[in-house]
């Protein structure tokens, strides 16, 4: 068995009314790999991240590392948790504190769990600037003196500055122009390759995410409704939700896109409907998708599909 | 879509320049910009935040703010009249009919107290002094014309009760309420999720052709241009760099800020092509703070291409063909080691 980590029947309902963001989702980050997450508004993509970076606690079901479930650990361990999970946020204007220069917001972290001398944190948050692309005389300014893009290298700086395991990055560059999200994504390959760490790469663009992604995630109304390497699920989408997202891209090649395929759109989470959640937009639709629940199931080699008809399953 | 080259031009912008003056300094927004848009076809404005192409549609007809925006020069023919030299009155006139606006944040634009098929009917009755029921009939044709589903239902909700896609439908309505020549569509979709994005451009494009509507198309997504436009324009710190028709420029650009942004996008499918994962092409560097004029190519601090002269002269736009124009010195250049 690798070491991995593991999302179980995460169902999280928040109590002033009840939606069901996040439904029966079950899956696997391996480690140093990068798992890309998708889906539209409201699918419960951020919400996941969130679990996972124990921003909230899921109503059921246990989030792993390692295989040692986080609801079972002490206060302290949990710290120790969070040292090993970080986050980056969509934002890079908003997820700043504005009262703090960039290296103390870089240093914070080391800081709080380090507890480092002031010179040794000096010396390894200059390191920090240096493994972002950001010069280290930067560190005195605050963050209003920079631009998004810096803003969201100072923020992988400052998750990269415990040393995590886990970098849960929740639309970290769509809030950039293209010739900078370039740079941050081609930051993050490298950071990835050099430290080891691993991503949930969460994001809408579905180009970014094959760019980036080992794996690729769809979400569908809080259910996971595809899971598969990011070579088959782009070469032989299964599910027919993952088929219309890809449909809808526009693209530079100016291939002609089935249009009427494109239709619909996605339900209240209030009331989502029975069964397969994307029955009321779905060309393929039977009866059965209205009377039972699809769970994911194994089409190939590492590829899951939560559909009766293209994943049947022998019984139900 | 084709068009003869005799056509005269819906609009024709020649040379226009706005300033915001601020407190201690003036920002140089869009600098001695000239195009041209046809009858019925859409012609995009591409380029980054700051580049200048929401002002620049703004200032069509002179809905800046001013102050702080000054449009220090130019003229912008509409059907030839000059629409800089008109009083506030006349420019009234024409948003609506002449040309109207479709803005990214529907939300924003929409008035949230007052009922959808209101908000709809207002232009009829403003425009064409329409009494209630013939311009709330009107608003019911057009809620149908773009798809509104349950027309009659929707006619009596309020923006917050409707999905952002609705929102972008209800605003595509009042847009073509008093039947445009120009639709000035700013970002449309930026705000929505893709299959719904890709609803709104079907159903702006189809509606298009339907109607002969020209479209300026203002988006910061080249994939969005390749799909839906027939004509780009690409613009860097208030400048046009290149303008062409699509295919051409898509195909072979002539400015390296084109080909860098062409290149900083990842591309779906590119995990099925073999050999090992490609880092993208950045843009090194950042764009300008437009503070002062721009002494040279405004490009030429992030640009591997520049030589001297790049940073002492203002490149002209060289023509490359079939209305092809790049405003550099090295055009020929750009690609080529590709």
């Amino acid at each position: 068995m690798s070491k991995h980590f593991d999302v179980r029947r995460g169902a999280f309902g928040t109590s002033h009314a009840k939606v069901r963001a996040v439904d029966d989702v079950s899956f696997q980050i391996h480690r140093g790999e990068t798992l890309g997450l998708v889906g539209e508004s409201g699918c419960g993509k951020s919400t996941i991240a969130k679990l996972i970076a124990c921003l909230h606690r899921p109503t059921a079901g246990t989030v792993r590392l390692q295989g040692v479930p986080i609801s079972r650990l002490t206060d302290r361990e949990l710290r120790r948790y969070r040292s090993r999970v970080q986050m980056v946020f969509q934002d890079p204007y908003s997820s700043l504190n504005p009262r703090m220069t960039a290296g103390e917001i870089v240093g914070e972290p080391i800081r709080e769990h380090g507890g480092l001398s002031a010179r040794k944190r000096r010396k390894q948050v200059a390191e920090l600037f240096q493994r972002v692309g950001l010069a280290p005389e930067l560190a005195t300014n605050y963050p209003d003196a920079f631009s998004g893009g810096q803003r969201q290298r100072i923020g992988l700086a400052r998750a990269l500055a415990l040393r995590p395991q886990l970098i849960v990055a929740d639309e970290p560059v769509s809030a950039l122009d293209v010739s900078v999200q370039a740079q941050v994504i081609n930051l993050m390959v490298r950071l990835k390759r050099e430290t080891g760490v691993a991503y949930l790469f969460v994001s809408h663009d579905l180009a970014v995410v094959e760019h980036i992604s080992d794996r690729v995630a769809v979400m569908y109304l809080g259910q996971l409704v595809e899971l598969a390497p990011r070579r088959r699920i782009f070469g032989n989408p299964r599910h027919p939700y993952t088929e219309m997202l890809m449909q809808s891209v526009p693209t530079l090649d100016r291939r002609s896109r089935s249009k009427q395929l494109v239709v619909g759109e996605v339900p209240s989470p209030f009331d989502p409907p029975t069964g397969c959640r994307y029955r009321t937009r779905c060309p393929l639709a039977v009866p059965m998708c209205s009377s039972s629940t699809p769970i994911l199931r194994q089409v190939a080699e590492g590829h899951q599909v939560a559909c009766h008809v293209r994943a049947p399953g022998t019984a139900s | 879509m084709t068009f003869s080259e005799t056509d005269s031009p819906l609009l024709e912008v020649r040379d226009l320049a706005v300033r915001f003056d601020m407190l201690r300094r003036t920002i140089h927004a869009v600098n001695g910009l000239s195009f041209k848009v046809r009858a019925g076809e859409t012609f995009a404005i591409v380029g980054e935040s700051g580049c200048g192409k929401s002002v620049t549609a703004l200032a069509l007809l002179k809905l800046l703010a001013m102050p702080p925006a000054r449009i220090s020069r130019g003229s912008v023919l509409f059907e030839g009249q000059d629409l800089m030299q008109l009083p506030e009155s006349k420019l009234r006139q024409l948003r609506g009919p002449a040309i109207s606006y479709v803005f990214q944040e529907p939300m924003s634009s929409l008035n949230p107290s007052m009922k959808i098929g209101r908000q709809i009917a207002e232009a009829c009755t403003l425009h064409y002094g329409m009494n209630r029921d013939e311009a709330l009939a009107r608003a019911r044709e057009l809620m149908e014309m773009v798809q509104l589903p349950d027309a009659e239902e929707r006619l009596s909700a309020y923006p917050h009760q409707l999905s952002g896609g609705m929102r972008q439908r209800t605003m595509i309505a009042i847009a073509l309420a008093c039947s445009p020549r120009l639709l000035v569509a700013d970002e449309p979709t930026t705000a929505l999720d893709v299959t719904i994005q890709a609803q709104i451009l079907d159903l702006l494009s189809d509606l298009q052709s339907k109607t002969g509507t020209g479209m300026i198309l203002i988006t910061h997504d080249l994939a969005v241009v390749a799909e839906y436009a027939d004509r780009m324009m690409v613009m860097y710190a208030g400048c046009k760099v290149e303008e062409g028709p699509v295919d051409e420029i898509l195909d072979q650009p002539r400015h390296p800020y084109t080909l860098g942004l062409l290149q900083a996008v990842p591309r779906l499918g590119s995990s099925l092509q073999e050999g090992p994962r490609r880092s993208l092409e950045e843009i090194k560097g950042v764009v300008p703070i437009l503070d002062a004029p721009s002494v040279g190519c405004p490009f030429a601090p992030r640009c591997s291409l520049a030589i001297d002269i790049c940073r002492r002269e203002m490149p002209r736009p060289a023509s490359y063909g079939n209305d092809h124009h790049a405003a550099c010195f090295r055009g020929e250049q750009v690609g080529a080691s590709d």
